[in-house]
């Protein structure tokens, strides 16, 4: 009787154990998806805002306007290629002429070893456009940092931009 | 016989509905015209539907649900069009009365209040700490003929406009209370930095936006909801607790 008693303890303790290692690998699993959603989340929405002043930026240039205020998303780039040049995939792939994007500046791009291109951070993370005539940064590519940044566009031949 | 008077009854029951339906489907279309032209919802759509979307996340506790604000772009109009602005709403006034620009200000500034809930709701929705974030709910800029006969318009009367005339988002409160707390500077306990009577006027040559935010490590004795101002777009920072503008959309 107490062996039989034994070997249900032995049982017991193996069926528990199973169940709770089953249920940490499901919660860790739970814990990752959550923190990945919320950091997507965050990706989603200074992507929308890229949208959002790249479109803004598109129509004031329609309307020949001399200065735009762009707020926003801080600490993105705003780049452009014209068609000789190496463009983003997004924008060679749709065999743009040139190709303007705003791009989430790598952080690692500082430290060397690790440094990314702006092609590259803009392969990775932004929006981009094309416009009707060819767009010239003075600076290579302007930060928006300290927002708002002020754009002078210059329109001529090319649009030239700079930072005000 | 029968069959056929059958028939002619089914005809006219028919041909009655048809006329019923499409006098309904007139009205209709003519309902559906008068609120697209007349009372221009992409206005006020936007920013209910900014409204609805930061009572969303408040509720949420910012897990569900994001912000779906833009900024918008007002022409304050003495006949002219601005130019170098693409506006999303324009407000037409009488160059003679000053007033009226204070009230389109004024206005503007209760909808932007209105719309981030009234300091009553944490749309931030994210663990605390971190730089003050503001929302640029409007772009203002004023025509060339209310930029050559109104110079300038001073916070002082600005805040007499505010002091002496209700709220359109609340008529039992002056705009003063509404946006502010209080009901008049001059007795006022609390400091509303935000708020400067003495300020540099406001120049009808230059754009101005209107602001609002969220100040999660608030300075002593202020508010962490950042109160609603109006100030010149190169000052945004300067002039304001503000330092991060991710809340609204371009």
């Amino acid at each position: 009787m107490k062996q039989k008693n034994m070997n249900k303890h032995g049982f017991f303790l193996a069926e528990e154990t199973l169940k709770i290692i089953l249920a940490v690998i499901v919660i860790g699993f739970l814990i990752y998806f959550l923190v990945s959603l919320y950091f997507s989340n965050a990706d989603e929405e200074n992507m929308q805002f890229a949208e959002s002043s790249a479109k803004y930026i598109i129509e004031q240039m329609n309307a020949q306007t001399e200065e735009i205020q762009i707020f926003n998303p801080e600490g993105w780039i705003i780049i452009s290629w014209k068609t000789e040049e190496e463009m983003p995939m997004q924008c060679s792939n749709l065999g743009w002429k040139n190709c303007t994007c705003i791009c989430e500046d790598d952080i690692n791009s500082d430290i060397p070893f690790f440094e990314n291109t702006d092609l590259d951070d803009c392969n990775e993370e932004s929006y981009c456009f094309e416009y009707s005539k060819e767009i010239f940064i003075n600076e290579g590519s302007l930060k928006i940092d300290n927002p708002p940044i002020t754009l002078e566009i210059n329109y001529g031949d090319k649009i030239e931009v700079k930072k005000k | 016989m029968f069959q056929r008077n059958l028939f002619k009854e089914k005809k006219g029951e028919l041909t009655t509905q048809q006329i019923i339906i499409l006098i309904i489907l007139v009205i209709s279309f003519v309902v559906l015209l008068y609120f697209l032209f007349v009372l221009n919802p992409a206005e006020t759509s936007s920013k209910q539907v900014c409204y609805n979307s930061v009572v969303l996340i408040s509720k949420g506790q910012g897990l569900i649900g994001s912000l779906d604000c833009n900024t918008n772009y007002l022409c304050i109009s003495g006949g002219d069009s601005c130019t170098n602005f693409n506006p999303t709403a324009t407000v037409e006034i009488n160059t003679e009365n000053k007033n009226e620009i204070l009230k389109a200000i004024a206005d503007e500034m209760a909808d932007c209040w209105w719309m981030f809930g009234e300091g009553k709701v944490d749309y931030i929705g994210k663990p605390l700490g971190g730089d003050p974030r503001c929302a640029v709910c409007s772009r203002i800029k004023f025509d060339e003929k209310i930029q050559s006969k109104i110079k300038e318009i001073t916070y002082s009367e600005l805040y007499d406009y505010m002091k002496t005339h209700q709220s359109s988002h609340d008529t039992s409160q002056n705009y003063l209370k509404y946006l502010y707390g209080v009901s008049s500077l001059e007795f006022s306990n609390t400091e509303t930095k935000e708020f400067n009577v003495n300020s540099v006027p406001i120049n009808t040559d230059k754009d101005y936006i209107i602001i609002t935010g969220i100040d999660p490590e608030p300075p002593l004795i202020s508010d962490k909801y950042i109160k609603v101002n109006i100030v010149n777009t190169d000052e945004a920072i300067a002039k304001t607790r503000c330092e991060i503008f991710d809340i609204t959309k371009a």
